[in-house]
């Protein structure tokens, strides 16, 4: 890669990685393995940064690449998924409390990937259906049933009729 | 109505082990090993098996069959290499558990050039609450195991960070290493040797299958593993159908019990020797045990179309690629994938074509 191109990756990074990082914990809901996720990204992007620099959407281009490392990993790594016996328990509790965020976070941890991919990137990303369907590739109709299973997935989870998500994603 | 995932959407998080260097480093020796992969391509498919040994197959087998399990050390360990290949046959795995230990039924095997893994799980019940089991990383000759605990871990030459790293008892005489960043969650070990020169190989124990001690359990499987197994990794299909340059990069088998109820995934990608610009192999071809010819609503869309009289679902991707779904053919859910233009246009008569010249072996004691 020339160098004119490297410094652009680097520079793109720096700033995107704060977010891509951010992605990949709630992806994968485990900072570590985030990291690894991010990691693992921002090496492919370095690879393909020709061909992404020139992207229409660069972020979108980036996120696919994120969302396939945690998708590839999933899907090599089925046998590490965990079961849970009892439903996590829905107590109210206020926003950002840390036990709360355990309690999702572990939820959303159960949620297959694909489900969850669409879930984090529409409600805590402000993607719109069109956008996931780009980032996933497949299309919007896939994105909004995947969203349909993927809250009755949680809800049923969670064990609480009464939570909405919300979020700008539509 | 309350924000159900809003209090994730800005939680605090850890400070950073994302490395832009790393990745730079990583990126640049990627670059230039696909250039030097596609100047030798027609190399890659000799394998260069060790000399001289010749070992008994013990891995575990497409058809559930498992490998002897030892109840005490073997008398003498299996033959270390004296070198090892210099890129392994996807086809092929090359090594093999020689022990185990018990209540590891479901098995796992994917394949490449550049790494071997193979794992071995303890099936799933509604009361497990993490699954535990074990995974062999292992690279040929000329290659490292990354640090982290991720799918691609193969690293061309050797790796420079030893954060997280100790010293360990040899194995079997060779150099050996505690990696202390895998597994990455919960509990186990993980034991890396060079099983040959410049060569290495790790074993992670994930979670209740290590029992009290998962270094002890790490390095009785590090030391009974056999190397150079010339064995097939059986397969589902054939195809035969497949125009030059395509041939198996990457083979990923994996049989298990869920909730009680077996089954099993084979995925073969194909390719010319390196990716495509995606990052993804040309052409992947995947198969499962699913008699139904409709979708499921999540993971499988409905059919819209037939071929010779199965429901299939044909579709386009980004870059040209095509996707063909057929369901319900003898019993198994198949999926043909093309990543990028130029691969859907080496198929002669496209994913239909391909599909006719395959050859299904729908039950697991006629693989092939």
């Amino acid at each position: 890669m020339r160098k004119e191109q490297e410094r652009e990756y680097i520079e793109y990074v720096t700033a995107r990685l704060p977010v891509l990082r951010r992605v990949a914990y709630q992806l994968t809901g485990d900072a570590h393995r985030g990291d690894d996720v991010a990691q693992q990204a921002i090496t492919r992007l370095y690879v393909h940064w020709r061909r992404a620099r020139n992207a229409d959407n660069l972020d979108a281009y980036v996120h696919t690449m994120l969302v396939r490392v945690f998708l590839d990993e999933k899907r090599r790594s089925w046998s590490r998924v965990r079961l849970v016996a009892a439903v996590p328990e829905a107590a109210d509790r206020p926003p950002g409390d840390p036990e709360e965020r355990a309690v999702l976070r572990a939820a959303l941890a159960q949620v297959p990937p694909r489900q969850r991919a669409v879930l984090v990137l529409r409600f805590l990303h402000d993607r719109s259906v069109d956008e996931v369907a780009q980032i996933l590739d497949c299309a919007p109709g896939t994105v909004k049933s995947q969203t349909s299973h993927g809250l009755a997935h949680l809800r049923r989870l969670l064990g609480n009729g009464t939570y909405a998500i919300t979020g700008k994603g539509e | 109505m309350e924000r159900l995932l809003e209090p994730l959407r800005d939680e605090p998080l850890p400070p950073s082990a994302v490395d832009i260097g790393r990745a730079l480093v990583a990126g640049r020796r990627r670059v230039r090993h696909r250039r030097l992969a596609s100047a030798a391509a027609a190399s890659c498919a000799v394998l260069a098996l060790v000399g001289g040994i010749t070992v008994i197959v013990a891995g575990e087998a497409p058809d559930g069959s498992r490998p002897p399990v030892a109840q005490e050390p073997t008398a003498s360990p299996p033959p270390m290499p004296a070198r090892a290949p210099a890129a392994f046959e996807p086809l092929h795995r090359y090594a093999a558990f020689g022990w185990l230990p018990d209540g590891l039924a479901d098995s796992f095997v994917e394949t490449g050039t550049d790494q071997l893994l193979l794992g071995a799980w303890q099936p799933m019940t509604a009361e497990s609450h993490e699954r535990s089991g074990v995974e062999l990383r292992i690279v040929p000759a000329g290659h490292d195991i990354a640090l982290a605990d991720m799918g691609d871990f193969a690293v061309e030459g050797a790796i420079t960070e030893w954060a997280g790293v100790t010293s360990a008892e040899a194995v079997n005489g060779r150099t050996a290493r505690w990696n202390g960043r895998a597994p990455s969650s919960g509990t186990g070990a993980a034991l890396r040797w060079e099983y040959a020169p410049n060569a290495w190989a790790e074993v992670i124990v994930r979670g209740g299958a290590a029992g009290a001690d998962a270094r002890a359990t790490a390095r009785r499987i590090a030391e009974t593993l056999r190397y150079g197994v010339d064995e097939p990794v059986r397969l589902p299909f054939g195809i035969a159908g497949l125009p030059d340059p395509l041939r198996p990069m990457s083979v990923l088998v994996s049989t298990r019990t869920f909730m009680g109820i077996p089954s099993w995934e084979a995925r073969v990608a194909y390719g010319p020797g390196e990716r495509t610009t995606s990052g993804e192999w040309p052409l992947t071809v995947m198969a499962l045990p699913q008699p139904s010819d409709t979708g499921d609503g999540a993971n499988f869309g409905d059919p819209n179309g037939t071929l010779d009289g199965h429901p299939v679902r044909r579709s386009s991707m980004a870059d040209g690629g095509k996707a063909l779904q057929v369901y319900g053919v003898q019993g198994l859910y198949l999926e043909l994938t093309t990543d990028d233009t130029a691969t859907t246009r080496q198929l002669p008569d496209g994913l239909d074509g391909l599909f006719r010249s395959m050859t299904l072996y729908p039950g697991l004691q006629h693989w092939q």
